[in-house]
């Protein structure tokens, strides 16, 4: 049986801002429907990866393909019409909005597709069916994550990079979110995840890529992990010894 | 003293139009428009350019004035802001004061130095209203603001347009990555606020003499009625315009002009003093 053609395909892509790439030579692939996570230390250029995926910062070298075709020369809204939704770190959300002008904001459809696509994530994420009408500075953290990915759902999306969800939540709320997104990927969406640790993308990846200093050291199946094992790759053999009493990283730190 | 507060809510609804333009772009950009002030007088002098061709009352001009200065707020936003929007704030500041005298200077050439003032928005005359006389003028200038601020704010709440317009003003970077059109958005902001600014002009121009270099005056007018209302807030903008315009009024007409600008600044220093936020006290990211 032949296996179906990536969705997403990068290869050697380098990415960074004035001061030189922070990633270089990335290459790596998600099937339909697929789910990677993309794992590494602070500062290991996960965030600057899914940046450079949507379009926000500058591609230095290499080529993005997805379905098929190139995007690495297209612009963000461009990217965002062929099916890349896109959850920043820190969440973002607009703050005087509120929650149903945000999501539909975020749609590119007319009037009816609108309507269905909010009907969507409002049956995904009950919670904010029942905040619709507050303003997102007003939202917990958890609430306001799952804004978040809404908002990255709204343009019914084949591909969703997602940035570090699990951000400053406590666990239970980690949970929820990683519970909808569960359910995103359920109905066929496939996604890149960036986590600083194995715990939380771990019931919904399949695959995990690990990065170290803007490079690919580890791209592998994610069973084949464990936290110890991603804190070698992730830190390097030293680093990891001198993190092993404190763990790899705090869940409530910056990714 | 009803006649003085009527009187000083006409000055302060074109007032509002200019703080509304302001603030607009101030959310759309991070960028100050140093040019807004004289798209106020640019639309007033359009309104006296165009009075003795097209004999009609200036109410009737307000669409065409509105419509001629978005085109110039484009150019404005195409020449002075675009180019720069990547650099530091600061250039954008002194491009758009560039603009500014650019626009002061040529209705100087076009018109001379000399005040002049438009045609009537209505017929002259006054009403009575509840045992209070008022001028139809003064009606006709709150009139055509209320309408121009509600028109705005259907706009940006009531339609898929104006949500991308708040979008872009609250964080431009991921409405991008929302795909929303975020330079349209932007063009479409200045182009607004120019409409709105030189509406303002040809309702001060009817209502007070213009002349070329009046742009400083109502442009530091704008600035502290944003100050005032809380920076980047829409409804705070349009209220300090209002509260300024009533204070210069009433002020002006029992101690003169020179104290009551004097004491506006110094009442501005106070409420930087108590409330650096401004009155109403809105913190820059919760605005709408």
């Amino acid at each position: 049986m032949r296996a179906l053609p990536p969705l997403l395909e990068v290869t050697g892509l380098a990415a960074g801002y004035g001061g030189g790439p922070v990633i270089a030579g990335v290459g790596f692939a998600v099937p339909p429907g697929g789910v990677v996570a993309l794992l590494g230390a602070n500062g290991a250029g996960r965030s600057t990866l899914l940046r450079a995926l949507v379009g926000l910062t500058p591609v230095a070298a290499g080529e993005i393909c997805f379905a098929g075709a190139p995007i690495t020369r297209l612009g963000v809204a461009a990217r965002v019409r062929r099916g890349i939704g896109y959850a920043p770190e820190g969440r973002r959300v607009f703050p005087g909005m509120n929650v149903r002008d945000t999501l539909l904001a975020a749609s590119r459809a007319p009037r009816a597709g609108r309507r269905a696509a909010l009907d969507r994530v409002f049956d995904l994420f009950p919670q904010l069916a029942a905040s619709a009408g507050r303003r997102a500075w007003q939202l917990s953290g958890g609430q306001q994550q799952m804004l978040a990915l809404g908002r990255a759902l709204m343009g019914e999306p084949r591909l969703v990079l997602l940035d570090s969800p699990s951000l400053g939540l406590a666990p239970p709320v980690v949970a929820d979110v990683f519970g909808a997104i569960a359910a995103i990927v359920a109905d066929g969406v496939a996604a890149v995840i960036a986590e600083d640790r194995l715990a939380p993308v771990d019931r919904v990846a399949d695959r995990a890529l690990v990065l170290r200093a803007g490079r690919v050291v580890a791209d592998t199946a994610l069973a084949a992990l464990s936290e110890d094992r991603l804190a070698d790759l992730a830190l390097g053999a030293a680093g990891a010894s001198a993190a092993a009493s404190t763990r790899l990283a705090s869940p409530f730190e910056p990714g | 003293m009803a006649q003085l507060l009527v009187n000083g809510l006409a000055l302060g609804a074109a007032y509002a139009l200019v703080a509304l333009g302001f603030v607009l772009i101030v959310n759309a950009t991070g960028a100050v428009n140093f040019a807004q002030g004289d798209l106020v007088v640019a639309g007033g002098f359009l309104a006296v350019a165009a009075a003795p061709l097209v004999p009609v009352p200036a109410l009737v001009l307000v669409p065409a004035v509105a419509a001629l200065m978005a085109v110039i707020g484009l150019v404005l936003s195409l020449v002075a802001y675009l180019p720069l929007s990547r650099r530091p704030p600061v250039a954008v500041f002194i491009s758009t004061i560039a603009a500014g005298l650019i626009l002061e200077n040529g209705v100087l050439v076009l018109f001379g130095p000399a005040p002049r003032s438009a045609p009537p928005l209505i017929g002259g005359g006054v009403v009575e209203l509840g045992g209070l006389v008022v001028a139809r003028q003064s009606l006709a200038i709150i009139g055509v603001a209320v309408a121009l601020i509600a028109g705005q704010q259907l706009l940006f709440h009531r339609t898929q347009l104006g949500r991308w317009l708040r979008a872009t003003a609250q964080d431009a970077e991921i409405a991008r990555a929302c795909g929303i059109p975020v330079v349209s958005m932007v063009l479409l902001t200045f182009a607004l606020a120019a409409a709105y600014a030189g509406t303002a002009g040809l309702l001060l121009a009817n209502q007070f003499f213009i002349t070329p270099s009046d742009g400083g005056d109502l442009m530091l007018r704008a600035y502290i009625a944003v100050t005032i209302g809380g920076w980047g807030s829409v409804g705070g903008a349009v209220a300090g315009a209002v509260l300024i315009a009533v204070f210069e009024t009433v002020v002006a007409a029992r101690l003169g002009h020179p104290v009551a600008t004097g004491l506006l600044y110094g009442v501005v220093l106070v409420i930087l003093a108590v409330r650096p936020r401004g009155l109403f006290g809105e913190a820059a990211g919760r605005r709408a």
